[in-house]
């Protein structure tokens, strides 16, 4: 937790808000419990006969109750705004092209959402069951010395009365607290368990996916996902049932004391007035209509499915801009250093380069690979965005420049792009990529079938080339291509 | 007891409410997290 506070600073502020709740939590509920010790004081002088205390107390107000409750209305208001935050550093992500300050904006956006729902059910749960001890024994305590000045009033005039009103059975503090908490326990606390499991089925599947090959990463991440809300819909299912078996918990205690107090004295068993119930209920439907309609687009934004993922989308990091042929690969993304070619320039992993340079980047890389990935086989695969009218010189110049660096196995990619329109993330553009593999000569290639050589100094542009190879390979043909002579090498400089 | 039955709805919406809200916003949070991937 300290390490996302110190990387997400709205949970800085989060989480000193929580902690002054949770001690002002603790104040009022020292104070509600003088005030309970102070009714019983009463209860006790008034039954022995002694009316004074009952007469001279001050009723202890109701604000302190509103305080209780109304702090708790802290947290998940804080929650609200955090998320919020956290999510918009997360889509911030998006639009980034580097790779490095994309995976950094992504990982800050997510540890803020998950710091969020951990920081916050982690304060939620001690603030509300202090806020309910707090505003039982105030209400109790409140009940309590109401009724026994009542009592000491009536005292001099009405014995019968008097009589009656000793015989009261009043509400202890855990009466009083009860009811809300059947509504806690059954109905919210299913809801934050499964986020609690969905936080933690997060934390552990990204956590686990450390140790996996990168290629598989993608899917994990996904189903991962799809695991940990499953789990939390699977909590959430229950607060229904939950929700009704606290008002069958509730009207049962109501009927309860109903009886009690009907047996005791018939005038005290009378229902709430008018002005307590439109005090509390208007408050409640109006907050319920609210969250009703809070949580439509969210609702919206979960019931819109995603298009089914294939095992190339999210195997590598595509530069959002990117432009290439509208065709479709027939193999598998793979792996490796991202080469992007025009006419105009040339990028690797989405920073511009010149050639010679990209060729010492790539010796860097492959070094980096071996050490890294001891024993992996190293197989020369890198990555080509080609921009459909590049010239075949320049491509040419590309490959033999990768060639020369150890690297025999281009990918050509294709980027197909999905525009999809969701309720809260907006319009979004998904790239799914295919690809088309071709060989330089490769000694550690271990495909089999026939070659079929490909001399790429044939055609006049990339896309006429990419035409080409995927006609080939969809043949089943293993290609290895033919390179123009290191002379081109100076046309592409 | 009618009164006593409005105090209850009102509660129990409420409850449904809150609880309908947290649980998607918590499910949102996997959306935004499936975004790493495209």
């Amino acid at each position: 937790m300290e390490q996302v506070v110190h990387e997400v600073p709205h949970l800085t502020w989060a989480a000193g808000v929580s902690l002054a709740v949770l001690v002002l939590q603790v104040v009022l509920l020292i104070r509600a419990r003088r005030q309970r010790a102070l009714a019983y004081l009463i209860e006790d002088s008034a039954r022995t006969g002694n009316w004074a205390p009952a007469q001279a107390m001050r009723l202890p107000s109701l604000l302190n109750v509103v305080a209780a409750g109304g702090s708790v209305l802290f947290i998940p208001a804080l929650t609200a705004l955090s998320l919020h935050a956290a999510h918009a550093r997360t889509l911030n992500a998006i639009a980034c092209t580097d790779p490095l300050e994309k995976a950094e904006r992504f990982s800050t956006g997510l540890n803020g959402t998950m710091g969020t729902v951990l920081l916050s059910i982690s304060v939620l749960i001690p603030i509300v069951l202090l806020s309910l001890a707090t505003a039982g024994l105030f209400i109790s305590a409140r009940l309590r010395m109401r009724h026994f000045a009542a009592a000491a009033r009536l005292a001099s005039s009405d014995g019968a009365g008097t009589y009656a009103l000793l015989q009261h059975q009043l509400p202890t503090a855990d009466d009083v607290a009860m009811i809300p908490a059947a509504f806690f326990a059954f109905g919210l606390m299913p809801v934050i368990a499964g986020a609690w499991g969905q936080a933690t089925l997060f934390a552990h599947g990204f956590s686990a996916l450390a140790d996996r090959p990168a290629e598989e990463k993608a899917a994990l991440f996904a189903a991962t996902i799809d695991r940990a809300q499953a789990a939390s819909a699977l909590c959430a299912s229950l607060a229904l049932p939950g929700t009704l078996l606290a008002c069958l918990v509730s009207v049962l205690l109501q009927r309860r004391w109903a009886r009690t107090s009907a047996a005791a004295s018939s005038d005290t068993a009378a229902s709430p007035s008018w002005r307590f119930t439109a005090a509390v209920g208007l408050p409640c439907g109006v907050a319920a209509l609210v969250c009703f309609q809070l949580a439509a687009p969210f609702r919206a934004e979960d019931r819109l499915p995603w298009p089914p993922m294939s095992a190339s989308d999210g195997a590598i990091l595509l530069p959002p801009d990117a432009v290439t042929s509208a065709l479709v690969g027939p193999d598998q993304v793979e792996r490796g250093p991202l080469c992007e070619i025009s006419d105009s320039r040339a990028r690797l992993d989405a920073r511009v380069v010149e050639l010679q340079e990209l060729a010492d980047e790539l010796v860097t890389a492959k070094n980096n690979f071996k050490l890294l990935h001891p024993t992996t086989e190293f197989r020369g695969t890198f990555l080509v965005l080609c921009e459909p009218r590049t010239s075949i010189a320049r491509l040419g110049a590309l490959l033999s420049t990768a060639a020369r660096s150890g690297y025999l196995s281009p990918q050509f990619l294709f980027i197909r792009r999905e525009i999809m329109n969701r309720p809260i993330l907006g319009q979004l553009t998904l790239l799914h990529p295919t690809a088309v593999r071709a060989l330089l000569p490769d000694p550690y290639d271990d495909e089999t079938g026939p070659v079929e050589p490909l001399n790429i100094a044939t055609f006049a542009d990339c896309e006429q080339f990419a035409r080409n190879l995927i006609d080939l390979r969809r043949s089943g043909k293993k290609v290895t291509l033919a390179l123009p002579r290191p002379a081109n090498d100076e046309h592409a400089q | 007891m009618m009164r006593r039955l409005l105090i209850l709805t009102s509660v129990v919406l409420l409850v449904l409410a809150a609880g309908h809200l947290a649980f998607h916003s918590l499910r949102f949070t996997g959306h935004i997290a499936r975004l790493i991937l495209y």
